[in-house]
């Protein structure tokens, strides 16, 4: 026998309390009814024997009061739940995996996979035998324990009510590690996995995980897989021209019927475009979206079937991606004066540029000491108004960006990113040590997988002479002749740079369209707009926030409403969304989108798996617990004392006890 | 040969219902609620008194026939002269035609003086209706057949002495004043039976009858009082009064009992056998009560407060022949 509720100790006190308490109560001396007669005399006679009257009562108060304790001792041994032994070696430990992936969300049982999936787990619990415990675990991309392993139903029933799918695929194995992990010495363990077999698993990892003592039982959900879905949403926008983005949809047909669907694309809210497309059984099929107007921040791709039919899956049947925000780069040029630099630079309307002479840029005491006397900053338009404060912050140059030096190289590097166009007659700033000149070089070595060369053809651009210079270590040479760089990027201190060594006037380069693109791509490589591409987010992943490194906190507006806020680690600000949709971020003065679409990772079909073997060997369907008589013996105890206190009221009305 | 049942004078008949309504409410207007002496029992006790005939000695003329003969106007018989008797009442013509000396012998007409004595001991409290009210209830019905016949009643209330004490007097009229007397009577004290009647009988020097109404709850023994009766050649009747819970008390358990008249307790524990070995007792008690009427040739009349009062008075003392 063992106490499988409260411990014997408290059991113990309980009692003791208890018993101390009718101990007490049957001690004080009952007040007698006092019942007036007419005749007293009359009853003289009876009570010659009161001496056995009163060992009668007393006996009766024994009595009554050994009932009285009785009834407690059976109600605090309930409490104990005493199970026998022999049931307790009986007893299972059970780990119930509850699926909570993007596949449970699935309608084709109604309501969902889900519910059935929390249904059917609630079924389990009831069937627990008392002695057998249960710990219960939501599996999705993590796994995560729902309740400690316990036989208290409550609990375990409190661990299922809040649980909700998210808008990840599940990883089997990973749960299965868990559960391992869990029921390790555990006598008679089980897993009981409750899920519509549509998951990520490593087969070879079960099989160097898998315990033959651990069985695995499976309740399969669902009944068919009728899905499409949205796989992919990017957009960008067109680098010389932002006011259109260019957009990639791929779509999924799940199903094994070929289906045509509805694609309508949203713009801030806004419909776009709509279109058909035609979706082959089991495919993926890809479509580009160019010169898309009337998009500024948000994306939205919606999909529906066509003939007002509907599939089983509807969370990845929307997909959100944002574009980055618009704004026009302040370049400063310091340059005596060069037509085909000033034209290129115009080519750009997201470009505010200003023009000065090498006489008018701070001297080099001035930009040393981070004066910002002069140049004064560009009127600024609306746009301008928008930038970020920590732009105007740069120190030595504020408010620009980004400074273009045409022959003319300052006595200090500015601390923004520049460009360095033939620095022939100074060297004292010039990032690079320049060692001699190179009479008519080519374009011979090219990097071509380099941004700045993005779109361009150099190969037979003529030059009628480039300065050799000695480039750093890190120092990236994206052009060069044989005899030296022609075009070099590198970094000093923190801040980016291109130089270009030769003079673009004594050169081919201008005339060619090459040149504009060449410039326009150092410029956006410079201030990393390069493909004004936001990157999304998928549900479940965690990655940092694209926020300024200084930012300390951020708030975060999830799509259902719910806000929480984030603090700063080192690394930044790190966000793992758990539902798709789009969300918003606010840190300090900066807001931005942050699109987060299901995770429907390489799932082709959500259609659900009637069986599923682990290691190679089939799982068994869950096994009802053996429920004996002799399982739960606190309720004979209670209705022990129920039938005790029955006897005590019956006697007690009937004055046999009083 | 005497006849028993002349009816009552026409001023015995007559009813003065205003005047039994005003005394029955106390001199105020209307009836009490609990006043045992209402409209109702007015009309009762007319019923009683018209049913009633039975003849008691006495001393005054009154509408009772007495056994003795004396100066009344109905014939009773013949005895030979004596000397000394009344000249007035020889019987001239039988002398004549026999030629002896007959004195005419009239059947007496005389009052008679009933003696209500009512047990006003705390014991008298008990019992659903309380005895006590039941018992005064008998008495004034008692007083007023007595008062119908033109005989003198007189009321006492006892407990271990006579307590309060309602002067003879005759008249149909009297009976308000029986009511006046009766009504504040409150059941208290404890029984002495033999203190109480001693007193009474060294009070009351002219005999008549006596109708003692209790429940001989007496702790010293009702007898002694009984016997003083009897050998102060009272006529005594005696009215035991019961109720049906003292016989068969609604009791079980533990409880202390206590004596309403000593306030003496006992602790007891009652159970079934015990409860039957109790009204073994109390039956015994009957017995004894009613073996010592027997022997002393008191009629004995053992009456439950659950039979109704009228019931009662025709029934038992009908059966008993102390009424009609």
């Amino acid at each position: 026998m063992e106490l499988l509720g409260l411990p014997l100790g408290q059991v113990l006190a309980l009692f003791g309390a208890a018993g101390t308490a009718v101990t007490g109560l049957y001690l004080l001396r009952p007040r007698l009814r006092r019942l007036r007669v007419p005749f007293a005399p009359l009853w003289e006679s009876l009570l010659s024997d009161r001496r056995s009257a009163r060992l009668l009562s007393r006996l009766r108060r024994i009595l009554s009061f050994a009932l009285a304790l009785s009834v407690v001792a059976l109600l605090t041994a309930a409490l104990g739940d005493p199970s026998f032994s022999s049931a307790s070696a009986r007893a299972r430990h059970i780990v119930l995996l509850l699926d909570s992936g993007i596949s449970m969300q699935a309608t084709d049982v109604e309501p969902s996979r889900f519910s059935v999936a929390r249904r059917e787990a609630g079924k389990l619990i009831d069937g627990l035998a008392p002695s057998d415990r249960m710990l219960i675990a939501r599996m999705d991309a993590g796994c995560a324990p729902l309740s400690t392993m316990t036989s208290d139903r409550r609990e375990l029933y409190a661990a299922l009510e809040h649980l909700e799918p998210g808008d990840v695929t599940s990883d089997f194995t990973g749960a299965y590690r868990f559960s391992l992990d869990v029921l390790r010495e555990k006598n008679r363990p089980e897993i009981i996995l409750i899920s519509d077999g549509v998951f990520e698993r490593d087969r070879e990892l079960e099989k160097a995980l898998a315990q033959p003592a651990v069985p695995i039982r499976y309740l399969p959900v669902g009944k068919r897989g009728r899905n499409l879905s949205i796989t992919a949403l990017s957009a960008r926008r067109y680098p010389l021209d932002k006011n259109s983005s260019e957009i990639l949809l791929e779509l999924r047909n799940g199903s094994p019927r070929r289906q045509e669907v509805e694609i309508t694309l949203h713009g801030d809210g806004a419909p776009l475009k709509t279109g058909r497309l035609d979706l082959p059984p089991r495919r993926r099929v890809r479509r580009f979206f160019r010169q898309v107007f009337g998009v500024d921040r948000v994306l939205e791709a919606r999909m529906i079937l066509a003939g007002n039919q509907r599939d089983d899956l509807a969370v990845d049947d929307r997909a959100y991606a944002v574009l980055p925000e618009r704004r026009k780069a302040r370049v400063l040029c310091v340059s005596q004066g060069n037509l085909y630099l000033q034209a290129a630079l115009l080519l750009d309307e997201y470009l505010e540029v200003r023009e000065i002479t090498p006489s008018e840029y701070p001297d080099e005491t001035a930009a040393a000491n981070g004066s910002v006397a002069s140049p004064k900053p560009a009127p600024s338009d609306g746009a301008a108004a928008a930038v970020s404060a920590s732009d105007h912050l740069v120190e030595g140059i504020p408010g620009y960006d980004l400074v273009v030096f045409d022959r003319y190289v300052p006595a200090v590097p500015p601390a923004v990113p520049a460009i360095y166009i033939y620095p022939s007659d100074s060297e004292k700033g010039f990032p690079l040590e320049v060692v001699g000149t190179i009479k008519q070089p080519y374009f011979e070595r090219l990097q071509r997988g380099h941004g700045l060369l993005r779109w361009t053809a150099l190969e037979d651009v003529n030059v009628a002479e480039a300065l050799k210079v000695r480039t750093a270590r890190r120092d990236s040479v994206v052009a060069a002749d044989r005899n030296g760089a022609l075009l070099v990027t590198g970094e000093r201190n923190g801040q980016r740079f291109v130089a270009f060594t030769f003079d673009i006037r004594k050169s081919d380069l201008p005339l060619r369209v090459a040149w504009p693109l060449l410039l326009l791509n150092s410029i956006d490589w410079l201030i990393e707009e390069r493909d004004g591409f936001v990157a999304g987010y998928k549900a479940g992943e965690s990655r940092p926030l694209p926020l300024p490194a200084e930012t300390s906190s951020a708030e975060i507006n999830a799509p259902d409403g719910e806000r929480q806020v984030l603090e700063a680690a080192a690394g930044g600000i790190v966000f793992a969304p758990e539902r798709a949709g789009l969300y918003t971020v606010r840190a300090e003065e900066a807001e931005l989108f942050l699109p987060v679409n299901p995770d429907c990772g390489n799932l082709d079909s959500i259609a659900p798996q009637k069986k599923l073997q682990v290691a190679g060997r089939p799982a068994s369907r869950p096994r009802p617990a053996h429920r004996g008589p002799r399982e739960r013996l606190w309720i004979y105890f209670v209705l022990a004392a129920l039938a005790v206190v029955t006897v005590e009221w019956f006697t007690y009305h009937r004055r046999w006890t009083v | 040969m005497i006849n028993p049942f002349r009816q009552p004078s026409a001023e015995a008949r007559t009813p003065r219902r205003e005047g039994i309504a005003r005394s029955a409410a106390g001199g105020r207007k209307g009836h009490a609620p609990d006043d045992p002496f209402d409209e109702r029992f007015w009309n009762k006790l007319e019923y009683l008194a018209i049913v009633s005939r039975r003849t008691f000695s006495g001393r005054a003329r009154a509408e009772r026939r007495s056994k003795k003969t004396g100066s009344g106007i109905e014939f009773a018989d013949y005895r030979h002269y004596c000397s000394g008797d009344d000249y007035r009442y020889l019987d001239w013509n039988v002398y004549g035609r026999l030629g002896r000396l007959l004195t005419r012998l009239y059947e007496e007409e005389e009052d008679l003086t009933i003696y209500i004595l009512l047990d006003g001991s705390g014991s008298m409290s008990f019992g659903n209706p309380p005895k006590l009210g039941y018992a005064k209830q008998l008495a004034a019905a008692l007083a007023y057949i007595g008062l119908a016949h033109l005989d003198r009643v007189s009321a006492l209330v006892f407990s271990d002495g006579i307590a309060s004490r309602l002067p003879p007097a005759r008249g149909k009229h009297h009976i308000f004043k029986v009511f006046d007397f009766l009504r504040p009577v409150e059941a208290s004290g404890r029984t002495d039976l033999t203190a109480a009647l001693k007193t009474f009988v060294a009070q009351n020097k002219r005999k008549g009858v006596v109708i003692l109404i209790s429940d001989l709850y007496d702790h010293a023994g009702f007898e002694a009082g009984l016997r003083q009766l009897r050998y102060a050649k009272f006529e005594t009747y005696l009215i035991h009064l019961q109720d049906e819970n003292e016989a068969r008390p609604a009791l079980l358990g533990e409880a202390l009992l206590v004596d309403a008249e000593t306030g003496d307790s006992r602790q007891v524990v009652v159970s079934r056998s015990l409860l039957e070995r109790y009204a073994e007792t109390e039956a015994a008690y009957r017995r004894r009560i009613e073996a010592f009427c027997t022997e002393m040739q008191i009629p004995l009349f053992s009456m439950r407060t659950s039979v109704a009062f009228e019931d009662a008075v025709l029934r038992i003392l009908r059966r008993g022949g102390m009424v009609g």
